[in-house]
């Protein structure tokens, strides 16, 4: 067996997906009545509360409720809002950094953690571990390391190198990257478990076969390992600069946006017009303008995804 | 898989169930309501107009003023005084809880009606709170006990929209200067008795914060920037340097404030910071921040106000009472202003006339109303006693009452003067001299100038080349175009 | 070293791990898998500890290593004060419903969506994807007042029932769902099974290892999220671990508990989906290992 056909048999299914075209009522009743209710369930708590908040963008508003029509007046305040494209040019910039940092880490890492045969159990721990750590504990980890005066811990360390002591999250040039670097420790364990969960559905024989056909580790990776995860890392890229345009939480208790609204982002913004401000026409409008930019993303990456898939 | 479809079958139902009977339940529920409203108001009427002693409606209020559940001596002393005012007036019923009053949940609960009847918020709330009607007017009532004479006018206004109130304003505040008594020692900044020496200028600040970091090595003077605090403290110290942030020229609101005072004012806050080096090295600073920097003892002098002193001792930095000292809030080159701000109670806007009512009862008979009952005072002793005994001891501070009712303020006078068990002449600078010369917020976006001051202050703290006559210009034209010019 | 002759899977096999060679290269692995578990692990225990510090030491500059003060006193009286078996319970309850509410509502809708493809599934699916890209901010205040327009505050229902509509979980599921080789499925339809018989027979075996990762998942989620717990659930008696704990630290009372009494309140917080991480997670293997079907 050669290493094309391993590679066949490793991203398997996909071939025999050709189904029959011919419409089939029953079957369709069949899997309306499967989907129902989750479908009712997402209607209930997901778009239909979603949809009044985006009619509500069209409107003049008085806390959350409408008053007079106004068509896109509020979509022109918050493109014309002073913090818009500062806010704007940070998402891409947190972005960048989620696929530099957060993105590769953990297929890399569970890749190693499938290797290992002692403590197997205690590393997949470990990655999950801070990820149950609640937000409050993190924060003040966070800030307790990244103390900006000469007292602060990471620069004590630095002290010791005899390096001047940093910012941190005050230096406008780290902010972001240190603020994905925290949400990168935060967030790597669930997916790293889905990773290690699909890497555990990778047929074993398939290695044994190549190691016959003398493959060596790195063709092994190329041509069944990654095969193997290849659907997770494609679902996650999506996901994960969807998560990350929306980053909220993180600036909000480590920054502020600050300093100079370096690390400020459209969420934080939208939650200070929502909920400091009382806006909340304006809030919902920036938000369907960052939905729209993640939209029209995304869907160029399906096509690439997809162009890239039809040419194999 | 008979199993799924049962489980399939029992979920639709449930569902359909619930939203079915909902909303029907929701729509005879809010007709009821309605009901019981219009009774309550013709039933107030008769209260204000005829004989207020015929037998009442029953009336159940929701008060959201009870104390935390980590508090269990102040719970308790809220609990017995419910009980009392339920003995005194057998028809209100009473449930309470403990609101705060925290943006990220306020809206949500203000839209469906999940508000308490009562909660209490700060000056800088009511005008935002009234124009998204969250809030009930309250005019009649106030007027029928009279409430509405009792309150500082100046007060009131800043509770009422044209010409109705909306809230019943407590107490006010005015912007001082917070002094860590124990570093001023320890930098020899006192006088024979040991009193601190007071700034008495934002010239003595800067020279006292550089003797305090080269004798001590902690911070002179703490900058706050994040959450709008900076902002808020920055208006402040740059009215006394002369500074206009909102003028009015030919009619039209204009940012004045990229004046040279205003680069005065700020060059004060960067010659402190890279010069003088006497400042705090975060250039990120909330409330929480600089509580806690002020109360670990890291940072001297910070503006505060007296009600900030049980707090900073009461949070988990355990500050010594004795060590807190609270000064007039320093004056500039042209002016002495101390910024004014307050508490006052509201009422959620579904709150019928017969529960506002209710409610007004209960401050009354708690001493929280702007009208002196003799009831209240043992109520009020028994706060005291808890701040007293609480370990650590809370420093006891005066509050100033928004009340013009001379018994009331003979009372809580004498009271202050009972219990206080801090040095007074650690606090008199403050409470003899801060309330002279008050002034209230820009009138205008005072909350959005605050937070374009924060970045400003943010910039002056993180980069030594910064420019003050650009960046003040850049926030200037900030301000007046997406703030100003709207109102223009 | 007769651990490696277990090693079943992975790019090194048994045979290249009587190499030298590899052995170093292992090694070297585990090396740097055990300082990113030193990075991971580390600062959070440290933090956690540091609340069995007088306060004052808490926050003194430069912070201090080492505690040198410890007040174990505080485990017990913080344990006593917030009665927490009564909210562990709560909180009990609210995972279960969440956790059997995630699996079967989003599992079968994904299932739909990927496999049975009744016309219109693909629009289904898309909505689903657009709903996370707009931020939940939007839809905040209209659901909180759908929710009250039903009566259903104070119920664990809306809590369980909001997480059976989880995009990510529909998306993780008709992702693994989509990777089932179909020869499976032709077989057992040529067998004549019906589609619920398919599900049954094929599909739900199969899952054991996803729905443990979902399992994990969805109990640390469900067991940290408080915003809506602290929305639906006033009544204290209904109210979970994380409610109280955000209680705690929002009341800015002039007799509030410290952060060293936060923390250990953390502390006893995060045990339980600890606790249940390492109960579940063998499963993630075991799972697989039971289906006896691979790739």
């Amino acid at each position: 067996m050669d290493l094309t056909s391993v590679k066949a048999m490793a991203s398997g299914s996909k071939h025999s997906y050709i189904r029959k075209k011919k419409f089939n009522f029953k079957k369709d009743m069949i899997g309306w009545a499967i989907m129902l209710p989750g479908l009712v369930l997402f209607t209930f708590f997901v778009w239909k509360p979603l949809l009044s908040g985006i009619i509500l963008s069209f409107f003049e508003t008085e806390g959350f409720h409408a008053g007079k029509f106004i068509g896109f007046g509020n979509y022109i305040e918050a493109l014309t809002d002073m913090n818009f494209k500062k806010a704007l040019l940070n998402c891409f910039k947190y972005t960048f950094w989620t696929l530099l940092l957060t993105y590769l880490l953990p297929p890399f890492m569970a890749i190693i953690i499938n290797e290992m045969v002692h403590f197997r159990g205690y590393f997949r721990f470990s990655i999950y571990f801070p990820s149950m750590v609640p937000s409050v504990a993190v924060s003040i980890l966070w800030l307790f390391l990244f103390d900006p005066g000469p007292n602060g811990f990471l620069n004590i360390l630095l002290s010791y190198l005899n390096i001047e002591p940093s910012g941190w999250l005050q230096n406008p040039k780290l902010t972001i990257p240190l603020i994905v670097l925290t949400m990168a420790w935060r967030n790597f364990g669930p997916t790293s478990v889905i990773y290690i969960a699909a890497l555990q559905g990778i047929n074993n024989d398939l290695y044994g076969v190549a190691a016959i056909d003398g493959a060596g580790f790195l063709a092994k990776i190329r041509h069944i390992t990654l095969p193997g995860i290849y659907n997770i890392m494609r679902l996650f890229l999506a996901v994960q600069v969807i998560v990350v345009f929306q980053v909220l939480q993180e600036p909000l208790v480590l920054t502020g946006g600050g300093p100079d609204n370096a690390s400020t982002s459209l969420m934080l913004q939208i939650y200070h017009f929502a909920f400091r401000d009382f806006q909340a026409g304006k809030a919902i409008a920036t938000s369907v303008i960052a939905f729209i930019i993640l939209m029209s993303l995304t869907l160029v990456y399906f096509k690439l995804v997809k162009a890239n898939t039809d040419m194999e | 898989m008979k199993r799924i479809l049962v489980i399939v079958l029992c979920m639709l139902l449930v569902l359909g169930a619930a939203s079915g009977c909902g909303t029907k339940k929701s729509d005879t529920v809010s007709d009821s309501e309605k009901a019981t409203t219009t009774e309550a108001k013709s039933d107030s009427q008769v209260e204000g107009t005829e004989d207020a002693e015929k037998e009442p409606e029953p009336v159940t209020i929701v008060l959201g003023l009870a104390p935390a559940d980590s508090d269990e001596a102040g719970l308790k002393a809220f609990n017995s005084a419910v009980e009392e005012f339920t003995k005194e007036y057998p028809w209100i019923t009473v449930k309470s809880e403990n609101f705060v009053y925290d943006p990220g949940t306020f809206i949500p609960k203000a839209e469906s009606g999940q508000l308490p009847n009562i909660f209490n918020t700060w000056y800088t709330e009511p005008q935002k709170l009234i124009n998204a009607g969250y809030v009930a007017e309250i005019t009649e009532q106030m007027k029928a006990i009279g409430w509405d004479k009792l309150i500082h006018k100046n007060s009131l206004d800043l509770a009422s929209k044209d010409g109705k109130i909306y809230g019943i304003p407590t107490n006010i505040y005015s912007l001082g200067l917070m002094i860590n008594a124990d570093l001023f020692a320890k930098a020899g900044l006192v006088d024979e008795r040991g009193v601190p020496l007071f700034p008495k200028t934002f010239d003595e600040v800067r020279e006292y914060a550089k003797i305090i970091k080269e004798k001590t090595g902690k911070y002179g003077y703490c900058v706050a920037t994040r959450d709008h605090q900076g902002g808020w403290h920055f208006t402040n110290i740059a009215w006394n340097y002369g500074v206009e942030f909102e003028k009015q020229v030919n009619g039209k609101w204009v940012a004045a404030f990229n004046s040279p005072e205003g680069v005065e004012a700020l060059k004060l806050i960067y010659d402190m910071k890279w010069v003088d080096k006497s400042v705090q090295d975060s250039a990120l600073v909330g409330v929480g921040d600089w509580i806690k920097l002020f109360g670990t003892g890291q940072v001297a002098m910070v503006p505060g106000d007296s009600a900030w002193a049980p707090t900073v001792v009461a949070t988990d930095y355990k500050m010594n009472k004795d060590h807190i000292a609270l000064c007039s809030f320093p004056a500039g080159p042209k002016n002495n202003y101390a910024l004014m701000g307050g508490n006052l109670f509201m009422f959620s806007k579904d709150s019928t006339p017969a529960q506002i009512d209710a409610c007004l009862k209960f401050l009354k008979f708690v001493g929280q109303g702007p009208e002196f009952d003799p009831n209240s005072v043992p109520l009020l002793e028994q706060a005291y006693q808890e701040l007293r005994n609480a370990d650590p001891p809370r420093p006891i501070t005066k509050g100033f009452s928004v009340s013009i009712d001379p018994e009331l303020l003979r009372v809580h006078e004498e009271l202050f003067n009972k219990y206080v068990n801090v040095n007074i002449e650690f606090f008199n600078d403050y409470y003899l001299n801060n309330f002279k010369n008050l002034r209230p917020e820009e009138p205008y976006h005072a909350q959005d100038l605050y937070g374009i001051l924060d970045s400003v202050l943010q910039r002056v703290l993180t980069d030594k080349n910064v420019n003050l006559q650009e960046l003040l210009d850049k926030a200037a034209h900030d301000f007046q175009v997406n703030f100003l010019d709207k109102i223009n | 070293m007769s651990r490696f002759s277990q090693k079943t899977g992975g790019f090194i096999g048994v045979m290249d791990l009587k190499r030298l060679r590899v052995r170093v290269l292992y090694w070297c692995m585990f090396s740097f898998l055990f300082l990113v578990s030193l990075v991971l692990l580390v600062p959070p225990l440290w933090i956690i500890l540091s609340s069995l510090k007088d306060v004052r030491e808490f926050y003194a500059t430069p912070p201090s290593l080492l505690p040198k003060t410890l007040q174990l006193w505080k485990v017990v009286e913080v344990w006593n004060k917030l009665e927490f078996l009564r909210y562990y319970g709560n909180s009990f309850i609210v995972v279960a419903g969440c956790v059997a509410s995630t699996i079967i509502f989003n599992g079968l809708l994904a299932y739909g969506i990927s496999r049975l493809k009744p016309r219109g599934s693909k629009f289904i699916f898309g909505l689903i994807l657009a709903s996370i890209m707009l931020p939940s901010t939007v839809g905040m205040v209209p659901l909180f007042k759908d929710i009250t327009n039903l009566k259903l505050m104070n119920s664990f229902v809306p809590l369980w029932l909001m997480s059976g509509a989880t995009a990510f979980v529909v998306m993780v599921y008709k992702n693994f769902y989509d990777n089932i080789p179909s020869s499976l499925f032709d077989a057992a339809e040529i067998d004549g099974c019906s589609t619920f018989g398919v599900f049954w027979n094929i599909v739900v075996p199969l899952s054991k290892a996803i729905n443990m990762v979902i399992i994990i998942i969805t109990v640390n989620s469900s067991w940290s999220e408080f915003f809506w717990s602290f929305m639906i659930l006033r009544e204290k008696t209904l109210q979970t671990v994380m409610v109280r704990i955000y209680v705690m630290s929002t009341s800015f009372s002039s007799v509030g508990y410290g952060i060293d009494y936060q923390l250990v309140a953390l502390t006893f917080a995060i045990l339980p989906p600890v606790i249940m991480f390492i109960f579940f997670q063998k499963y993630i293997i075991q799972g697989i290992a039971l289906t006896g079907i691979k790739g």
